[in-house]
Parts: structure tokens; C-alpha cells; sequence
């Protein structure tokens, strides 16, 4: 029983520290932070024609929290 | 602070700055990494499911932890989406850019070619006008003393600012690339005609007419004469494989040899050859001794015209270079060259004597030159150049153009009237090439790896070519 719940509790860790290092790679536009005047205006544009990035930023971020609390949380569990 | 690389070109439309480029690989690569999170715990939970935990009598905790773990895989499954679209974002936001981008570019050539089309039919009153300046400007300069010529270069370093300006180098672009409107509307022909003989239509008249022209008319002034070259090879070395832009970057001439021609030993098929070739050497108008001279210059950029003017003698040193090191039709062949060196590699590929695979320009004034079917041709300028500038405009929409800029508003670190055409500063900026997230930036490192083939030594050889009496 014990090699299973380590097994489990391992991996999870695991897992965690990878998902970590993923957020923390990730460029600031994922973060909110907007890129440079020139790029806002063809990104204000694209909000047009395909739908808003920064609602696709806002979602992206909503989702990472809720996925990472979940690892956190489970880890700890 | 060190600028972006502006990537344009390579078949597409697309115009990404390294930040979009960058981002939208990180992007990515999270993407990739979530999608490995959320699928390693699918499968963890899988494998240890609430009736293998009541089986062995886990404690609650493991049993909650599974819960959550399968509460979050949807979670992790819309962040790597939702990462992907972001990522799709920008490069939709790239090719929105180079739309733009190309559109205003045909809107401005267009508006030059009326121009210089109108300039030239005014260019009776205009010669008019400047010929007694004209004449009094060069009577002047050739009674003058070499420390009186000294002096004006001096005055010109001392105010080399507006030549390195972006604004001015955008100008002479399109200047160079309305010279051939410009004759035109100077010999009386209507707009109509010329649009119709021009690069865009019919071909006959171009920018490489027209240099062809000017420099027919240099030579029966006895200036820019061609004469027969000699090459001799310096003795043979083996280093280490340039692998990389700015290992490449390095490995062109700049001393007394003008040509350095590296050899791929390949065990299973031919040899392979990174071929390197130097700048412009003598600026004079006379020749001398010099191949890599202005006479090569203005003969590289004429050799696309349908007027015979035979091949500038750097083309001839170079070709008779590489056959005396016994590069065949078999063997691939990746050009690198600065300046006067780009042009005359562009137009060496042309020729279809060797199997040219790749050029690789630093500054070279080959806007208007032919890229042939097969090359793949990556051009790096500097946005303060004026000399690639006075090739024209990249008419190859595969043609790889990566701009930066030299300076980014700080001092020119190199001496001289143009800083921003420096080699040492071509070197530095192949440095920041190298750490591209453009793809086809990429590709086409790939390329020359691919050639390398993962060798690690070449064997490595300079030549130096001569011009001698006919």
C-alpha cells in the first residue's frame, strides 16, 4: 500500500514542479502584459476579425489557476 | 539596450519582430509541456483509481487527491488550447503585419516611379541647372591634394549622421530602385511605355539596365575598365566547422585575401563547400590592381541586364578561385558575403555553374539581383545601411530579409562615414541571429547545419585574387 501512495504522491509532485516551470517560461503576454504599441494595434485588429486575445489571455489564466491549485492541492494531499 | 530582428520575406507575407516570434514559441513549447502534465496525471489516474485506493484501504487523503487530480484535467487541457490560440494570435497578428506592410511598400514604389518618371522629363532643366556645379565639384576635386580629399572624407565622417539615417536609407531604396523610370522619362519616353518595359512588366528596362548604362558610359571615360585576374591560394588549414551565424560571420576575409573556401569532407557522396568572400576593397573609379573594386561593383549589380558587359572581375577571381580548389557541379555550395561580396555570390548562383544551395549576405547591395530557383537567400541589413539600400528593393518574395538596427540610438561604435556598414558590426548582430525564434530563420540555419552534416573540422583555405594587364 505504501509503495502505491508514495507512487501517487511522487508523480503528483512531479508533475506539479514541471507545470511550475511551464507557467514560469511563459512570455508576459500570457501573464496580461501586452506587447509593444506596433503589435497591440495588429492584435486590436485581429480582436476583430478572430475574437479578442486578451479575453483568450483572461480564459488561459482563469484555467492555469484553477489547475494549478488543483496539482498544489492534491500534492499536499 | 539591443533591438529587435525584423524577419520578412521567405515566400510568405508574414513580417514578425523577434518578440512576436519569441512568444509565440513559448507559447507553444507550454503548450506541449501542459498537454504532457494533463495526460502523465490522466493516466496516474488511471492506474490508481478510487477502487485500486479501497482495495489496499488508502487513507482518505489519497482518495481525495485522485478527486482533484481528475477535477483538474480539463483545466490543464483548456490552458494548453487556449496557449495554442494565443500563439495562433500572434502569427495571424504577423501576417496582418506584413499585409500592411507590402501594401504600403507597392504604394510607395509606385508613387516613386511616378516621380522619378516626372524628374527625368524635367531633366533637361535640370541638367541644365547642375552642370556648372557638376563640373566646378569634380574640377575641384581632382586638382585637389590628398590631404585636401583627406579633409573632405574627414568633414564627411564628422557629418555622417543623416547617411545612416533610417529615413534617408529608406529614400535612397527607392530612389535606386525608380532609376530605371528616371532614364526613361529623361530620354522623353510616356509613363505608359515605361511601365510596360519596366522590371514589373516586360523587363527590358530595370535598375541593372540602367547601372549597365552608367557604367558603359564610365568606361569609354577610361574609368570602371575590367582586365583579366589572377587567384593564388594561401597555404591549406584545418579548423574547427562554423556552426553557427556568428562563427560564420567571422570566418569572412577582410585582410589582403579576398576569398576563403572551406571544404566538407561528406563520406558518402561529394564534398560540400562554405565559400566566403570580403567587401569592397578599392573605392576608386580607376582600376587598379584590385579586383574587389568599384568596377566588380557596379559590374555584379549590371550582370541581370540583357546588355553584354561581360563579368566583373571579382566573379572571375572568384569562379576560377573555386574551380582551382575543385569544387565541380556536384558538389553544394553556401555562399557568405559581405557587401561587394553578397552581389557577386547572388550573381555567381545565377550563372548555374556550381550547385549553389544557400547565400548568406551581410549588407550586400542585392535587392534587385535574381535569386534562382533552388537558393535560399537570407539577407541581414542594417536599417542604418546605406549600401544595401543602394541595391533597391527585395524584388524575391522568398528572399529571408532580416533587418536590425546597428545602433538603436547609441554611438556608432566603428570609425569611418559609414558605421552602420562596419563587417565587425554584422558580426555583432549575427550573433543575435542566432538565437532567432523565427522559423525561417531557422530553416535555413538548418540548412547550412545540414550541409555541415555534423562535421566538425574543415579543411580551410584563403585566396588571393589580383587584377593584371590585359
Amino acid at each position: 500500500m505504501d509503495q502505491i501512495l508514495e507512487l501517487q504522491r511522487n508523480a503528483i509532485a512531479h508533475e506539479l514542479h514541471r507545470l511550475e516551470e511551464a507557467i514560469a517560461s511563459l512570455p508576459a503576454l500570457a501573464h496580461g502584459e501586452w506587447l509593444g504599441p506596433a503589435h497591440t494595434a495588429y492584435l486590436a485588429w485581429l480582436a476583430k476579425v478572430h475574437g479578442d486575445a486578451g479575453a483568450v489571455c483572461d480564459r488561459l489564466r482563469i484555467a492555469l489557476g484553477a489547475a494549478r491549485q488543483s496539482v498544489e492541492t492534491a500534492a499536499g494531499c | 539596450m539591443v533591438s529587435d530582428l525584423t524577419v520578412s520575406g521567405g515566400g510568405t507575407t508574414r513580417v514578425a519582430t523577434e518578440e512576436l516570434s519569441a512568444h509565440a514559441a513559448q507559447l507553444r513549447d507550454f503548450a506541449r509541456a501542459t498537454q504532457g502534465v494533463r495526460m502523465r496525471l490522466a493516466m496516474l489516474d488511471g492506474a490508481i483509481n478510487p477502487g485500486l485506493l479501497a482495495m489496499i484501504d488508502a487513507p482518505r487523503s489519497a482518495g481525495r487527491a485522485n478527486e482533484i487530480v481528475d477535477d483538474c484535467l480539463p483545466s490543464l487541457w483548456f490552458s494548453a488550447v487556449g496557449a495554442e490560440a494565443l500563439a495562433t494570435a500572434l502569427d495571424a497578428a504577423a501576417e496582418a503585419y506584413g499585409m500592411a506592410d507590402a501594401a504600403s511598400e507597392i504604394l510607395l514604389r509606385s508613387m516613386a516611379a511616378k516621380l522619378a518618371h516626372t524628374v527625368g522629363l524635367l531633366w533637361p532643366f535640370v541638367l541644365a541647372a547642375s552642370t556648372p556645379l557638376a563640373i566646378f565639384a569634380a574640377g575641384a576635386w581632382q586638382r585637389a591634394s590628398e590631404e585636401q580629399r583627406h579633409d573632405a572624407l574627414a568633414w564627411v565622417t564628422s557629418h555622417r549622421g543623416p547617411l545612416s539615417d533610417p529615413r534617408f536609407v529608406e529614400f535612397v531604396r527607392l530612389a535606386v530602385s525608380s532609376a530605371d523610370e528616371f532614364g526613361a522619362g529623361a530620354a522623353g519616353s510616356p509613363w505608359e511605355v515605361t511601365a510596360v518595359l519596366g522590371d514589373e512588366a516586360l523587363g527590358i528596362l530595370g535598375f541593372s539596365t540602367t547601372v549597365a548604362t552608367v557604367t558603359g558610359i564610365a568606361r569609354m571615360t577610361g574609368n570602371l575598365t575590367e582586365t583579366p585576374v589572377k587567384v593564388e591560394a594561401r597555404p591549406a588549414q584545418t579548423v574547427d566547422a562554423a556552426g553557427s551565424f556568428a562563427a560564420i560571420a567571422e570566418r569572412v576575409p577582410e585582410g589582403e585575401e579576398q576569398i576563403r573556401i572551406e571544404r566538407v569532407a561528406v563520406p558518402d557522396g561529394p564534398d560540400a563547400y562554405f565559400v566566403y568572400l570580403g567587401g569592397t576593397r578599392d573605392g576608386s573609379l580607376l582600376t587598379g590592381g584590385e579586383p574587389f573594386d568599384m568596377a566588380s561593383n557596379l559590374g555584379a549589380l549590371a550582370d541581370d541586364s540583357r546588355l553584354e558587359m561581360g563579368d566583373a572581375g571579382s566573379k572571375r577571381a572568384l569562379h576560377a578561385a573555386m574551380l582551382a580548389a575543385g569544387i565541380g557541379p556536384e558538389n553544394p555550395v553556401a555562399f557568405i558575403g559581405y557587401s561587394q561580396g553578397a552581389a557577386v555570390a547572388l550573381d555567381s548562383a545565377n550563372d548555374e555553374i556550381f550547385n549553389v544551395k544557400a547565400v548568406y549576405s551581410l549588407g550586400g547591395p542585392t535587392g534587385e539581383i535574381t535569386v534562382p530557383d533552388g537558393v535560399t537567400y537570407l539577407a541581414l541589413e542594417h536599417e542604418e545601411d546605406i549600401v544595401p539600400a543602394a541595391g533597391g528593393v527585395h524584388r524575391d518574395r522568398d528572399t529571408i530579409v532580416v533587418r536590425a538596427s546597428a545602433f538603436d540610438g547609441e554611438e556608432p561604435r566603428s570609425a569611418g562615414p559609414l558605421p552602420a556598414h562596419a563587417l565587425a558590426e554584422y558580426r555583432e548582430t549575427s550573433v543575435r541571429l542566432d538565437s532567432s525564434h523565427d522559423q525561417r530563420v531557422r530553416d535555413f540555419a538548418a540548412d547550412l547545419q545540414g550541409m555541415l552534416g555534423g562535421a566538425t573540422a574543415v579543411e580551410s583555405q584563403l585566396w588571393h585574387a589580383r587584377r593584371v594587364a590585359p
